[in-house]
């Protein structure tokens, strides 16, 4: 399993203290990864990165004041500096421009009957780079009056993909395509109100009013069966809704294809081209079975699938380019139960183990 | 069989050497026949073909450079000259943006084992061409170290159109008619062997998907294990589909999106491919009602023999009015059982030639990269 890292203090400070106390060593693994990553990828020094990151702060500060708060307490609970923790939460924002730096993932929601035990899912694979693995946490964050969340991170990090107790699940994959100009709200903060939020009315508010400098694909599942896909861009957004109920989104433009981006877009990760529709093959299934052990069963299969291995939905290193990616996690929300199945790495090789914590705790 | 049989084996400049003496009279006509086209067509003469074919070397050199290897040997195995294998490797590069012509006009199919009724994976197409090259069509079955085993049927002396390899992954082909840019880019036989090459879905899109090309072509690739993908590609963007209840038919339109570049004035050079695709649509369909491989095969048959439009049909035959550069024709028809192996093939229309089964077995191949270094 994953390391758990539980926090519930009333204040955000306080809370990310617990967040930087408990996480330490998987933050010092993410901050030795993202040194490295920087300086190959875009040329960034560690020491020019952290100098750039307040930048970030006069953004951030009028969308999410308390994760910032939240992200000076995981400065000082870890021991790091606030700037690098800044950074850490904005590791997407300062790879991109590197055209091969698409976060892969595959993310599957399925509502309405699509699951034959008559529960509301969603989940994904979490696609990332080699390296990576060791500083994946589990975050359990109780915050009151907001929701609950449970999500997975790395370490350091305020928000990625998770669900929380109002019955509200969020899973993500990057939109390599970059285009506009600016400083803009860095995903994290982004996520985290989303997983915020009361009412999907707030979920979806969110991504509809924000500044985003990145393409991102985030997918909404709500327990009382609703789910919608939204293509976010600095400027306009794609709009997907599910068919019969499921709805699959890899890392490649479906809904629309930017208008900025329209003559020459061509997905740099098009593993994707097969590996959502080969979810949605063994989704489809998931409508015929009849329990609950069954349902998950078939959706564990989905997120295991080799088809095109090593560059398949359960992603291995590929030898032939560097082996560079992997599947770092997998996840499975059942909505309706409240139950958090996590892998911890290929679920072909791990599988899905449920969480101690129910969503509705 | 009256299709000529081709069978190379070993590195690309031996194979290239094979090819060429074996393939020498087809290779000898389809000059001839190109000389003469590219004159009428595009008011080129061969000379100044020949004289400029090898400013595509350096982009095919970092695209796949054996295959320059495999024109040298071709060309030193036929008696032609390199820079003429190299023009028949170009040839829809050179020809095209004519707009009195028809382009190249092809019928492909795939069906997933789920709408088969003896649940093997099929696809295949009617290849529509000049009639000229009924007598210029040839089967390579090509053996080469360290990549699957291909079988594919070409003009003699291309590298690459369209086939099936030993790891279970086929190409088919049509032309998309559309053009745009001019800068020069990665001839079409060099993308095709590229993804015939490929081991896996991952390598076979990444040939698509970074390649730099110049004309606009529909792509579909099918896979044994029952997974098919239609690539719309254009020197921009590329658009893509899935098939609909198992199957998946494409002609010579765009159908998932128009290119952004054309988009204000888009018509189809070949309006018959919007009810060849219907039709083909349609009578595939019925493949789930079938109960044996015997009785699918001749299903699709009966699909790629369709009448409908006659001249301009599925089933393409010449038509009169046209010109005697521009008279197309069916000029070979394939049904490949991904799941088997089998490669069948019909020399002509098939409305009055039967389908024959090649003597090379798919998967007589490697099927890994651990196989075939083995």
């Amino acid at each position: 399993m994953l390391p758990l890292v539980e926090i519930d203090a009333a204040a955000p400070r306080e809370r990310g203290r617990q967040y930087g106390e408990q996480a330490r060593a998987q933050i010092a693994a993410s901050v030795e990864f993202y040194k490295r990553e920087f300086e190959l990828k875009s040329g960034l020094g560690w020491a020019e990165v952290t100098r750039r990151a307040p930048q970030w702060v006069p953004v951030i500060e009028p969308f999410h004041a308390d994760a910032l708060e939240e992200v000076r307490g995981i400065a000082e609970g870890s021991g790091f500096r606030f700037e690098e923790i800044l950074a850490l939460n904005g590791r997407g924002e300062l790879r991109a421009g590197n055209p091969f730096a698409a976060d892969g993932c595959t993310s599957f929601s399925l509502t309405n009957g699509a699951a034959g035990d008559g529960h509301v899912y969603c989940g994904q694979t979490w696609d990332w780079r080699v390296g990576t693995k060791e500083s994946i946490v589990l975050l359990r964050v109780v915050q009151e009056p907001k929701p609950t969340i449970l999500m997975q991170v790395e370490a350091g990090q305020i928000g990625r993909h998770g669900a929380n107790s109002a019955g509200i699940g969020l899973n993500a994959n990057g939109l390599e395509a970059q285009f506009g100009f600016g400083l803009g709200v860095p995903a994290p903060y982004i996520r985290r109100r989303i997983l915020d939020s009361h009412t999907m009315h707030e979920a979806l508010t969110v991504v509809m009013t924000v500044k985003q400098a990145l393409c991102s694909n985030l997918l909404f599942t709500h327990r009382d069966g609703y789910c919608v896909d939204l293509e976010t861009t600095p400027e306009r957004h794609g709009v997907l809704e599910p068919v019969d109920g499921m709805l699959v989104h890899a890392n490649a433009f479906l809904a629309h294809v930017p208008p900025q981006i329209e003559e020459t877009y061509r997905p740099s990760s098009f593993d994707s081209l097969f590996r959502a529709p080969r979810v949605e093959q063994h989704l489809r299934r998931a409508r015929e079975t009849r329990s609950t052990d069954e349902t998950r069963r078939v959706i564990a299969e989905a997120l295991s699938d080799h088809f095109a291995y090593p560059n398949s939905v359960c992603t291995h290193p590929d030898p032939r380019d560097g082996g560079r990616w992997e599947t770092v996690a997998a996840v499975i929300v059942d909505l309706t139960a409240g139950d958090y199945l996590v892998s911890p790495g290929n679920p072909c090789e791990h599988g899905f183990e449920p969480l101690p914590w129910n969503l509705y705790a | 069989m009256r299709i000529p049989l081709i069978e190379i084996a070993g590195p690309p400049r031996d194979r290239g050497r094979q090819y060429g003496e074996q393939a020498r009279e087809q290779i000898e006509r389809s000059i001839a026949w190109y000389r003469e086209q590219f004159v009428a067509t595009a008011s080129l003469r061969w000379e100044d073909v020949t004289a400029n074919a090898r400013r595509w070397e350096p982009l095919v050199e970092a695209y796949l450079p054996d295959a320059l290897e495999e024109m040298r040997g071709i060309a030193e195995g036929s008696g032609a000259s390199y820079e003429e294998i190299l023009a028949l490797n170009g040839r829809g590069e050179l020809s095209s943006g004519n707009p009195f012509l028809e382009e190249e006009e092809c019928s492909s199919y795939s069906i997933l084992p789920e709408a088969s009724g003896d649940g093997h994976a099929y696809c295949g197409q009617n290849w529509d061409w000049r009639s000229a090259v009924l007598d210029t069509v040839v089967m390579v079955r090509v053996e080469q170290p360290g990549r699957p085993t291909i079988v594919m049927q070409v003009e003699a002396g291309q590298v690459g159109r369209q086939g099936a390899n030993s790891a279970g992954i086929a190409l088919n082909a049509n032309g998309l008619g559309a053009r745009f840019g001019n800068a020069l880019g990665i001839p079409q036989p060099y993308i095709r062997r590229k993804i015939l090459d490929a081991w896996d879905l991952n390598e076979a899109l990444e040939a698509i998907f970074r390649s730099r090309q110049s004309l606009c072509t529909n792509l579909l690739l099918s896979h044994r294990d029952g997974f098919a993908i239609d690539l719309e590609t254009t020197p921009g963007r590329h658009g893509w589909g899935y098939p609909k209840d198992g199957v998946l038919v494409h002609t010579n339109h765009f159908r998932y999106f128009v290119p952004k570049q054309i988009e204000g004035t888009y018509r189809l050079v070949s309006p018959d491919s919007l009810y060849r695709a219907d039709r083909l649509e349609r009578a595939l369909a019925r493949s789930r009602e079938t109960a044996t491989s015997v009785a699918m095969r001749a299903l699709i048959r009966e699909a790629l023999s369709d009448h409908f439009g006659y001249p301009s049909s599925v089933c393409n035959h010449p038509n009169p009015s046209d010109p005697w550069y521009d008279q197309n024709e069916t000029v070979a028809s394939s049904i490949v059982d991904l799941t088997t192996g089998e490669y069948w093939i019909a020399h002509g229309n098939p409305c009055r030639n039967e389908y024959e089964l090649l003597p090379w077995n798919l998967y007589d191949g490697a099927a890994t990269p651990a196989a075939a270094a083995a």
